[in-house]
């Protein structure tokens, strides 16, 4: 298994200013600020060429029925994350 | 999961060859059948193009070979298809040869993220032309690109087709026959990550680029089949009906294919009359290959099913609602795919791990795919269920035989995801981990000529299988079990009426050469019931599992030509010290058991040898599976003796 802890983003959890992509509720839009520390290079990589680049603007569409993978919309495609990646994907709320 | 038809090999030696470059799902695939004419299935599922496919296209200035290279998102590789198509455009890497020029695929709808791939490409200093797909989806949703300005932005020819549309495939057969409209660019793209996002924005701005709308139609399906009830529902009504269609709409086809095989038989008998060359004829030849090719039908409709899934873009929303289970066996929502095709055949199963960015995941999934049920499977399972369960029987409003073959599908694909997990961690945390993501794409109608396509080389695959290794087989079986040759003076004198065709040729059966191999074997599988005729079968079986239905066929024909399947349920043995009828419940149900676990396919372990590069997972496979289907079909003969008494 790849993931002991799951983040599980409850909705009473979810802080007022979401500081990770895995905090945005389905719905809502966030841009991408940077990683998180100590993230792994090829998944960074990986995450800028879908286009979770800093910058980019992101909306949340919806979760999976069991709450993780989530889709998101970025840069005109619908691309689908698992949790353990949008929570090292630190997010500003979009202005 | 991607079927190109042909094998890419029969290329011309001297032409010129060109490379088709794309993000997956990019349509690139599409656009390679549509140029070169060699039929290929396409799939809506990114990552669909997992082999390296060649093909002539013929342009007014003569044939060209195509290539079509793996989909990618940048040339930065993270999977070993993104290293082919990185080492493929790089000149100094002669592992793959470097093509004349590069066509790059881009998807009208998704510019601004695949921009960034065709600045790499451009870097590379190959003669470069873009291809513009889905333009009508971008009008549609309400974007717009001014394909000349950005033709001058990008510094090399964009070419717009919208897929089928024959004037403009006739404009890129233009283009690729002249490809010295094709300069490379003035200026090369930037190489660092900013300077590359100014570049893709600078063309945007350019060409007068307005990007579309959320797909709303993709939307409000997705609002259904994605929610957590409905589309949970759906998704097990999808594939409960999947095997219902399989098993009652094939029905009646193979019901037919048999028909014309047994009037073939009967044509034959009455011009070869009663002599062995008949009963070659007819019970090797026709009876082998016809009890094979019946469940051609089911063969094509699964393939239907599954082209019509992956087509509509429903098979990345089954990965996406399977991921989280697939996590529990340590596995993503891609290898959900892989092993539903392997429902199919464990051969693409095998195959299509390719698209699996992950080499620990690949390896785990190869490992549980031939657990899956496979057609092959299918055969030997509607003979021995037909022969177990009354075909009148009812488990509430569902036949009795349905839920009998929905519990062997279940059995298989829990042990297939048990293997998964196993396999994860017994691999361990050794090596990096790829990140997860799947791209969802927009709903599309399947289209009618993919599907086609893609049963076509599901039925061709499966009739060269059988001409090939069946027929063989059949017939080194015939002789093993008609050899040695009785003479009459030979049954008279071992008691034999010879003028009792049924009571010779049984004779000839239970003292030919087959009856001994069985009986060399029989120890192995006494404790599960099977005698030396059903290990003929099984020991046949390690060539391909329909040789199994073929071969009791065989040896029941040798009793009774006309009738096999009853003459099968009036054998008896005496296995264990006592008469008993030799397919009893007990027996059967642990010969099905045993063909559920075993890996009784030479083709999958030739494919997995060829996947992995080593003798040792193909050893490894095969090993476990006859381990684990000895010791269930062990445990399964007992509970049910139990049970019957």
């Amino acid at each position: 298994m790849t993931t002991v802890t799951r983040p599980r983003v409850r909705r009473s959890a979810v802080p007022a200013t979401p500081q990770v992509l895995g905090q945005v509720l389905p719905g809502g839009s966030c841009r991408v600020e940077s990683y998180a520390d100590g993230v792994d290079q090829r998944t960074a990589q990986r995450l800028r060429d879908l286009g979770f680049a800093p910058g980019e603007l992101i909306t949340v569409v919806r979760r999976a029925p069991m709450g993780d993978p989530v889709l998101y919309r970025v840069l005109d495609t619908v691309v689908a994350l698992r949790a353990e990646h949008t929570r090292q994907i630190r997010v500003s709320t979009a202005g | 999961m991607s079927h190109h038809a042909g094998d890419g090999s029969a290329v011309v030696a001297d032409a010129s060859r060109v490379a088709l470059v794309g993000s997956p799902n990019a349509g690139k695939t599409t656009l390679f059948n549509a140029l070169t004419g060699l039929r290929a299935k396409t799939g809506n599922y990114p990552g669909v193009t997992v082999a390296r496919y060649e093909g002539v296209a013929s342009t007014p200035a003569g044939r060209i070979v195509l290539e079509d290279l793996p989909g990618t998102y940048s040339l930065d590789p993270m999977s070993p298809d993104e290293k082919i198509v990185c080492d493929c455009l790089d000149a100094s890497a002669d592992r793959v040869q470097t093509p004349d020029a590069v066509l790059v695929v881009l998807d009208a709808t998704s510019l601004r993220r695949s921009l960034g791939l065709l600045a790499e490409v451009l870097r590379r200093g190959l003669p470069t032309a873009v291809v513009l797909t889905f333009r009508d989806e971008l009008t549609r949703r309400g974007g717009r690109v001014d394909v000349q300005a950005l033709s001058r932005a990008v510094g090399v020819p964009v070419l717009p087709v919208v897929a089928g549309s024959r004037d403009e495939l006739g404009g890129l057969r233009a283009a690729l026959a002249d490809r010295s409209q094709w300069p490379a660019p003035v200026v090369l793209p930037p190489t660092d990550p900013p300077g590359r996002e100014g570049w893709v924005r600078s063309v945007l701005d350019a060409a007068r680029h307005q990007p579309p709308a959320g797909d709303t139609r993709t939307e409000r399906i997705d609002a259904v089949l994605l929610h957590p009830v409905w589309g949970t529902l759906i998704f097990f009504a999808t594939m409960f009906g999947f095997f219902q269609v399989i098993f009652t709409v094939a029905t009646p086809l193979q019901d037919l294919v048999q028909r014309l095989f047994d009037a073939l038989g009967l044509l034959a008998s009455a011009h070869l009359g009663s002599g062995w060359l008949s009963s070659l004829v007819t019970d090797a030849l026709i009876g082998g290959v016809g009890s094979v090719v019946v469940f051609l039908p089911q063969i094509a409709l699964l393939f239907v099913l599954i082209a019509l899934l992956e087509g509509s873009g429903y098979l990345s929303r089954a990965a996406f609602l399977m991921d989280r289970v697939m996590a529990r066996a340590g596995l993503e929502g891609r290898a959900f795919v892989a092993l539903l095709s392997a429902l199919a055949c464990a051969i693409p199963a095998i195959m299509a791990t390719r698209s699996l960015p992950s080499a620990k995941d690949r390896l785990a999934t190869m490992m549980a795919a031939p657990l899956m049920t496979c057609s092959a499977r299918l055969t030997v399972y509607v003979l021995l269920v037909g022969m177990l369960v009354d075909g009148s029987a009812r488990v509430g409003p569902f036949g009795a035989k349905g839920v009998v073959m929905f519990g062997l599908y279940l059995g298989g694909a829990i042990a297939a995801m048990a293997t998964a997990w196993v396999f994860k961690k017994v691999t361990g945390r050794q090596g990096p981990t790829m990140p997860f993501y799947m791209e969802m794409p927009s709903y599309r109608l399947p289209r009618v000529r993919t599907m086609v396509l893609a049963v076509w080389e599901a039925c061709k695959g499966f009739l060269a299988k059988v001409g090939r290794i069946i027929l063989v087989v059949t017939l080194v079986l015939w002789l093993l079990l008609n050899l040695p040759a009785r003479s009459p003076a030979h049954l008279a004198a071992a008691g034999v009426d010879s003028q009792d065709r049924a009571a010779a040729s049984s004779y000839v059966l239970d003292h030919s050469y087959a009856a001994a191999v069985g009986r060399a074997v029989e120890p192995v599988f006494a404790p599960l019931g099977f005698d030396w005729r059903i290990d003929i079968g099984i020991v046949a079986s390690l060539s391909a599992r329909e040789v199994f239905v073929a071969t009791l066929g065989q040896v029941a024909a040798a009793d009774n030509p006309d009738s096999p399947r009853a003459t099968l349920e009036r054998m008896r043995t005496d296995v264990g010290g006592h008469d008993r009828p030799l397919f009893d419940a007990p027996t059967i149900a642990a010969l099905l058991t045993f063909f559920l676990f075993a890996l009784q396919c030479m083709s999958t372990i030739a494919v997995m040898r060829r996947e992995t590069g080593t003798w040792r997972w193909p050893g490894i496979a095969f090993g476990y599976m006859f381990v684990l289907a000895w010791g269930m079909a062990f445990v399964v003969h007992a509970v049910v003796e139990g049970i019957v008494g």
